[in-house]
């Protein structure tokens, strides 16, 4: 038995700019395969190999939604960079909030 | 042997089988028999045993002279929380997560132990709810208390949340098991023989992506013995989360 899924995210901002909810799309797949796939792990440019799940869209089982309010404490004007070079800070600070909003809303299950 | 599930159901058909003799005829049956009241009812049905109140001839259908086998457990079942847990957060410029259980039904008259271990450190839970170390070595949440069980069974069922993968599989290399366990099927074990499967939890982040996989097995046991009932030693509730975070983008 194997399922594997993939998970999107969407962020609703205020007029402010800042994150007020965040809706999480679970693609579910009940069957995946292992392939091995070559890396870039620094900036030296050295690679390693790793074994990466491969799903098929035949596979896909179920599509989901959950959406988090995200309390006022925690809402963010940041967003993840989508694009070279990155903002460190930008990303880490971002990526706390984020994970944060995530911890919460599975405590919630 | 149970009896009929439908149909005409006599009452020597019912002394035969509480009597556990087919030459069960010396005495008049009667439904307040100790041995009557008895019988271990069919899934769905009841018997009371105390004599002198309600029953019918309908109650008996597939009722059985055989008993359940006893079993200990020392573990925390599915239906009180969790029986293992098992958390790894890694943060790196790219992170792979591979979080690995292995689960084993071994023989050893007079005795089948369900044990587990982990690649990485986690928890078990007693009855009581108290969590102890759980690591590369078997531990054992319960046992079927009784020698000769011919066939054992594993039944699983596995869900999650979050980005990654989670698997639950026969397995024999891993866990030192006899055989390859096949979900929901009964294997046939002498002394000394087992069944395994592994369980595995993935997750991976790159590029300052963070993927959470929470990953739920949740693992029934059932023994099989001709005179006893084919008696399950509980569903236990295995979990484990991978936590990736990568904090670079290459």
């Amino acid at each position: 038995m194997k399922i594997y899924t993939n998970t999107t995210y969407e962020i609703e901002r205020n007029e402010a700019g800042e994150s007020v909810s965040i809706t999480w799309t679970f693609k579910h797949y009940d069957n995946y395969t292992l392939e091995t796939q070559s890396k870039v792990i620094d900036v030296d440019g050295n690679t390693q190999d790793f074994e990466v799940e491969v799903v098929s869209e035949d596979d896909l089982a179920a599509t989901k939604t959950a959406t988090y309010i995200i309390p006022e404490a925690d809402r963010t004007t940041l967003a993840k960079g989508e694009s070279h070079p990155h903002n460190h800070e930008n990303e880490i600070a971002f990526q706390e909030k984020y994970m944060k909003w995530w911890n919460d809303w599975e405590a919630t299950l | 042997m149970p009896l009929a599930t439908s149909g005409a159901l006599s009452m020597s058909a019912i002394h035969v089988e509480a009597e556990g003799s087919p030459y069960a005829h010396s005495s008049i049956v009667s439904l307040n028999d100790t041995n009557v009241r008895g019988l271990t009812p069919a899934s769905g049905y009841t018997i009371n045993s105390t004599a002198n109140t309600t029953i019918s001839i309908g109650d008996f259908y597939g009722a059985s002279s055989a008993v359940a086998m006893s079993t200990t457990n020392n573990a925390r079942l599915s239906s009180s929380g969790n029986t293992t847990y098992v958390n790894r957060s890694v943060t790196s410029g790219i992170v792979f997560i591979n979080l690995i259980q292995d689960f084993r039904l071994r023989r050893q008259d007079n005795f089948v132990y369900y044990e587990t271990k982990t690649q990485f450190p986690g928890t078990w839970y007693n009855t009581s709810g108290t969590g102890s170390s759980l690591g590369s070595t078997y531990v054992t949440l319960g046992t079927f208390n009784l020698g000769g069980i011919t066939s054992i069974k594993m039944d699983w069922s596995v869900s999650s949340t979050g980005t990654g993968g989670a698997s639950i599989s026969g397995n024999t290399s891993g866990t030192s098991a006899t055989y390859s366990a096949s979900d929901n099927s009964f294997q046939t074990v002498s002394n000394g023989q087992s069944i395994g499967a592994r369980f595995v939890v993935t997750a991976s982040a790159e590029c300052y992506n963070s993927n959470i996989k929470l990953g739920t097995a949740t693992m029934t046991l059932t023994a099989q013995k001709t005179g006893y009932l084919d008696t399950t030693l509980g569903a236990y509730k295995h979990q484990m989360r991978a936590a990736a975070t990568s904090n670079n983008c290459f």
